[in-house]
């Protein structure tokens, strides 16, 4: 038992660290100008759609109702936490001020995703090793665009690779966390899963339409921003469904 | 009369139908009042935003779960609305749209707002013309769920007709403050509804004869839905209420909608 639950912890911790390389791709980037800002928000914006349509899609084999609850839940905490962040002075790593406020929040959203993420893994091995490696590396590979967004909401406002490499890979790190206990009581958390996928899924769409797109359009003509977020929306969605 | 009615196509003709005539809803609001908040109007938009979301969910996950061939419907309809905004001019840096706004970023440093006065000027002309080519993927959208099944169908006429009220009162609003008459404005809001009807009963028609097509065209209505929220009524819903709102309003509707498929409907 001991060594199921060490190989459940290091799977989990597996796709915790695929978070990390979302922030490759801006090695290559020289340039940070407003432009880029609003291109790498987009970028951000169809990531998240296509995630939360994978969560909801997901969480529907479970309930019907319980991920649109979960959502309405997970709606209202990006609410108290906008209000709670407004007003203060927030630092991320070495971003300040209106950015550092946007970063923050989706890596909120995302921590809470790797939530129900850990809880998937978990469950899914108490379906036998075969079913738990598979789910794992879905996630794992799932989770580098997820970094990609994390990555394009702080790389352009002037993080280090580093930087957002190790946010990325934190913003996944309850996925270890809850893989164990969820594995140890898979009765239990099973049905908790559509709750928790729909509150990852609501949370997220609720930043992408509060803070992504209204940032994409004020450097981007709505053309771009349509097809950009059009175009990861649609990747994202191929990812999902076929990596 | 009664064949007439029992023929698929002219049942899907008086569905789109419907959703069209229910448009006028949207207008009783200014018949009140000579004006409406902004923030009234920006909600509705981002309501009618909320729909279409949900309803492009639904399209590409819901009961068919096309796979790649709906996404490569989806980039297919994405493709072509772009081309047809390239080629009239729309949704570029200065230009207004269709529900009135101008982002203040889409403007030239220096450069005055586009006039609002009416009439027969070319930004009346565009902004119709971008509200007919919405409509027409809305129809693209009815007539592919109705192929798929009665239920579906009649599930997304629905909430694209509820989606229609609020559509209806954010573009009476901008069409009277360009000086457009009530009654006008009705009607127009009437007429450009109709490629909602004309594109619906053209593809129900055709991905009936061909139904190897039934996942291209969800894909396509679904890919037009999310550019056509992301080209038109986010912009101009957010530069009427603010993010917040709007984002609230987006994610709100799109839950609702995805919620009462789920529950109405079954997985």
């Amino acid at each position: 038992m001991e060594n199921r639950l060490l190989a459940v912890f290091l799977f989990a911790l597996g796709t915790a660290i695929a978070t990390g390389l979302g922030a490759l791709p801006f090695l290559f980037m020289r340039e940070i100008s407003k432009r880029t800002i609003a291109i790498a928000n987009a970028t951000s914006a169809g990531l998240m759609l296509g995630a939360s349509f994978g969560l909801l899609r997901e969480a529907s084999q479970f309930g019907t109702w319980q991920p649109i609850v979960g959502g309405a839940v997970g709606l209202l905490f990006i609410l108290l936490s906008e209000r709670a962040l407004s007003g203060r002075e927030i630092e991320l790593g070495s971003i300040r001020g209106a950015g550092a406020r946007q970063a923050m929040l989706v890596m909120i959203v995302m921590t809470l995703h790797s939530f129900a993420e850990g809880v998937a893994v978990g469950v899914s091995f108490g379906g036998g090793e075969k079913l738990g490696a598979l789910i794992t590396i879905a996630i794992a590979v799932h989770n580098v665009p997820e970094g990609l967004a994390i990555s394009a909401s702080m790389r352009p406002r002037g993080a280090s690779i580093l930087s957002c490499a190790s946010y990325s890979v934190a913003s996944s790190l309850p996925q270890p966390l809850m893989a164990v206990p969820a594995f140890v009581f898979v009765d239990h958390f099973r049905p908790l899963l559509p709750f928790g996928f729909g509150f990852a899924a609501g949370a997220m769409v609720l930043v992408v339409f509060m803070e992504l797109a209204p940032e994409s359009y004020e450097a981007l003509s709505r053309r771009s921003v349509g097809l950009l977020v059009s175009l990861t929306l649609g990747l994202m969605i191929l990812f999902q469904r076929y990596l | 009369m009664q064949q007439l009615v029992q023929s698929p196509v002219v049942f899907v003709l008086l569905c789109a139908l419907g959703a069209v005539l229910l448009s006028l809803l949207g207008v009783i609001p200014h018949a009140l009042r000579r004006t409406l908040p902004p923030q009234v109007v920006g909600i509705a938009e981002g309501l009618a935003g909320g729909c279409m979301l949900g309803a492009g969910f639904l399209l590409v996950h819901g009961p068919t779960d096309s796979g790649w061939v709906a996404i490569l419907g989806a980039g297919l309809g994405v493709g072509f609305v772009y081309s047809l905004q390239l080629y009239f001019g729309l949704g570029a840096e200065g230009s207004e749209s269709m529900l009135g706004g101008v982002l203040d970023s889409e403007l030239a440093e220096g450069a005055p707002p586009p006039p609002k006065a009416a009439a027969d000027g070319e930004i009346g002309y565009r902004l119709l013309l971008e509200s007919s080519m919405h409509a027409a993927m809305e129809g693209v959208a009815i007539g592919a769920a109705m192929e798929v099944g009665l239920g579906l169908g009649l599930f997304l006429v629905s909430a694209l007709a509820l989606h229609n009220i609020a559509e209806s009162l954010a573009l009476v609003d901008a069409l009277r403050s360009r000086g457009v008459s009530l009654k006008d404005a009705a009607g127009l809001s009437i007429v450009v509804k109709v490629p909602q009807m004309m594109a619906a009963v053209a593809v129900f028609a055709v991905t009936e004869a061909v139904p190897s097509l039934r996942a291209l065209t969800l894909g396509l209505a679904a890919g037009s839905l999310f550019y056509t929220i992301l080209t038109d009524l986010l912009p101009a819903a957010y530069e009427r209420c603010g993010k917040m709102r709007v984002a609230v309003a987006v994610s709100a509707s799109a839950g609702i909608v995805v919620l009462l498929h789920g529950v109405l409907l079954g997985r």
